[in-house]
């Protein structure tokens, strides 16, 4: 597990920011671990306590009010991932498609911390958290100036909050993939670093 | 918030384009402002959890994707959470208002049920957990309509 460098421009602005990755790889036994895991998951998870705890959201606190720090409208999950994950009111079961998913709904809802993940074969480090000076995204999707990012070697791989592009997204079919979290203001570290270590495991069924 | 601070040699281009007054001290000191409000918003919406009280949580984001916002836009985003705040309290005032008119209605239908005849307040009328309603309905069906006996009936609670 490494911790990716942040553009010290976004230090001075930001403070606490860090970037947390590992790549892993997904073990074949890491699908039906995940679903017994978000199994267990779904008796034991009180979304609906939580989700009026937190105004809304699964996540830490830290993260909506990052969110409206940097533009966004925190009353909506940025990611499709928490957005389904509220759905387990409703269902009262958590469920994902693929075990890479699982894994990052596991870590939501266990940890509170958004992990997002990337296919390993299309991007390559090292990565770092910076602001866009309006170059594309590694897909050929546009970014504005001052976009928050996460970028590798050639430029920006992710936003730094929500869903990457969809070509880049690590879906059910990637066997290798770069995961990643952002430590926030008012989160502490070792949360962070623990979401990622926690998904490594669960993607590798150990 | 006023500032004297000089703005760090930062290394962005970007950051070479903003509004040269501003200071990397002032953003910071809006950030946590935009922090500290959105906690308030948290702890008023807990406290108040409800359909229309959310609802008067929104706010119109002022970007599309997560950016380095300006002063200006900082300011924007402080000056709507400061709104959306006075809005839910709002909401959230009206709300118990409306719920303790209906506990003082309630009470008026067990002192009278034959003046509040068919209405129905539910425990979220009422403010209070689970799934109970109250109902003034007639005793023995049609008989109790014909002859004009009425009284509260409470539901079982939730299936």
């Amino acid at each position: 597990m490494l911790a990716g460098t942040v553009d010290a421009a976004l230090l001075a602005e930001f403070g606490e920011l860090e970037l947390w990755t590992a790549t892993a790889t997904v073990a074949r036994a890491a699908t039906a671990a995940g679903h017994a895991r978000l199994g267990r998951l779904s008796g034991s998870f009180h979304a609906a306590e939580r989700i009026r705890e937190r105004a809304g959201r699964l996540l830490d606190p830290a993260y909506p009010a990052f969110e409206r720090q940097t533009g966004l409208d925190a009353t909506v999950p940025p990611t499709a991932l928490e957005r389904d994950a509220r759905e387990v009111v409703v269902t009262g079961a958590l469920r994902a498609d693929h075990a890479v998913d699982a894994a990052r709904l596991a870590v939501l809802a266990e940890v509170g911390v958004p992990l997002m993940a990337l296919d390993a074969g299309r991007t390559d480090g090292p990565w770092r958290l910076t602001a866009t000076a309006g170059e594309p995204y590694r897909d050929g999707t546009g970014s504005a100036p001052g976009d928050l990012v996460v970028a590798d070697a050639v430029g920006p791989v992710a936003p730094v909050v929500g869903d990457p592009p969809g070509r880049l997204v690590a879906g059910a079919k990637a066997r290798t993939v770069l995961l990643y979290a952002v430590r926030v203001p008012g989160v502490a570290s070792w949360e962070v670093s623990e979401a990622v270590w926690r998904a490594v495991h669960y993607l590798a069924a150990t | 918030m006023t500032s004297t601070e000089p703005r760090p040699d930062l290394a962005l281009e970007i950051l070479e384009g903003l509004d040269a007054s501003e200071t990397a001290a002032s953003r910071r000191g809006l950030r946590e402002q935009v922090a500290f409000l959105s906690e308030r918003l948290r702890t008023v919406l807990e406290a108040d959890w409800a359909p229309e009280v959310l609802a008067a949580a929104a706010v119109s984001p002022v970007a599309e994707r997560p950016r380095l916002l300006d002063l200006g836009e900082l300011e924007r985003v402080r000056d709507e959470l400061v709104t959306c705040l006075d809005a839910v309290r709002v909401a959230a005032l009206a709300r118990r208002e409306r719920q303790a008119a209906n506990r003082a209605l309630l009470e008026r239908m067990y002192a009278d049920p034959d003046a509040h005849r068919g209405i129905r307040l539910t425990t979220d009328d009422l403010g209070l957990p689970g799934c109970c309603r109250w109902q003034v309905s007639p005793v023995l069906g049609v008989v109790g309509r014909l002859a004009g006996w009425w009284r509260v009936k409470v539901s079982s609670g939730c299936p």
